[in-house]
C-alpha cells in the first residue's frame, strides 16, 4: 500500500493541477467565490 | 471550506516536496474541484427530493459554463458562495419544473425563452468579460478570446434552446428545460452587472 502512495499523491497533484491551469485561462471559477490566483498562474 | 482545501493540499504536496507556490497551485485546483463536487452534490439530492433534477443540472451545467467566459459577480466568503449557488440553481430548477402548474404556463414559457435570451444576449455584448479584484484580466488578447468563447456558448445555448422547444411539442417537459436554461443564462448575465471590482 505505502508503494502506491507516492504515485497517487502525485497524480492527484497534477490533476489539481491541470484544474487549477484551466481556470486560470478562464474568466473566474465556475461558482460565485473566486480565490487568490497563484502568482505563477496570472497573465 | 478553504481550511480544509488548505490542509488537504498540504497534504498532498508535503510528502511530495514541493515549494509554496507549487502548493499554491494544487491548492487552487483542488479548490476548484471540491466546489464543483460539493455543489453538485447538493444539486442533485434537491432536485431528486423535489422532482426536478434535470432542470437544476441543465441550471448547474448552464451558469457553470458560461460564467468560465464571461466572469461575474463573486461572493465575499466560500460558504456565502456556496449557498448563493446552491439558492439559485434551485429556485431557477423549481421554477422551471413548476411553470406548468401556472395558467398559461406554455404560453409564459414559449415568450420567456427568446425575451431572456436577447436580454442576456446584450448584457454579455455589452460587458463581458467582467473580472474581479482577485483575478484581473489585463491582456486584450485574453478578454477578445473570453468574449468569443461567451458567444459561441451563448450559440450553443440558442441551438439547445430551440431543440428543447422543438421536442416540448410532443413531450412538454423540453419547454421547462429551455426555461431553466434561459433562466440561467439570464441569472448569469445579471452577475455581470451587479459585479464589484
Amino acid at each position: 500500500m505505502k508503494k502506491y502512495f507516492k504515485p497517487l499523491l502525485t497524480v492527484a497533484a497534477m490533476i489539481c493541477s491541470f484544474v487549477a491551469a484551466t481556470m486560470a485561462s478562464s474568466a473566474c471559477l465556475l461558482f460565485y467565490y473566486q480565490p487568490e490566483e497563484p502568482k505563477s498562474l496570472q497573465d | 471550506m478553504e481550511k480544509i482545501v488548505k490542509k488537504l493540499a498540504s497534504a498532498i504536496t508535503e510528502p511530495l516536496g514541493y515549494d509554496s507556490e507549487q502548493q499554491a497551485v494544487v491548492q487552487y485546483g483542488l479548490f476548484a474541484i471540491i466546489q464543483i463536487i460539493i455543489i453538485g452534490i447538493i444539486i442533485t439530492v434537491f432536485g431528486l427530493v423535489t422532482n426536478c433534477l434535470l432542470e437544476c443540472w441543465i441550471s448547474y451545467l448552464a451558469v457553470a459554463i458560461l460564467r468560465k467566459s464571461t466572469g461575474g459577480a463573486h461572493a465575499k466568503t466560500s460558504n456565502e458562495c456556496l449557498i448563493i449557488s446552491v439558492a439559485v440553481i434551485s429556485v431557477i430548477g423549481i421554477i422551471s419544473h413548476y411553470l406548468k402548474l401556472i395558467p398559461y404556463g406554455q404560453v409564459i414559457g414559449l415568450a420567456l425563452c427568446p425575451l431572456l435570451f436577447i436580454i442576456s444576449c446584450f448584457i454579455v455584448y455589452k460587458k463581458a468579460p467582467v473580472d474581479s479584484e482577485k483575478k484581473p484580466i489585463k491582456s486584450p488578447k485574453k478578454i477578445r478570446r473570453l468574449r468569443i468563447i461567451s458567444f459561441i456558448t451563448l450559440i450553443a445555448y440558442a441551438i439547445i434552446s430551440i431543440a428543447f422547444i422543438a421536442v416540448s411539442f410532443k413531450f412538454e417537459a423540453g419547454l421547462y428545460l429551455a426555461v431553466s436554461l434561459n433562466l440561467s443564462v439570464f441569472w448569469q448575465s445579471i452577475t455581470l452587472l451587479i459585479a464589484v471590482k
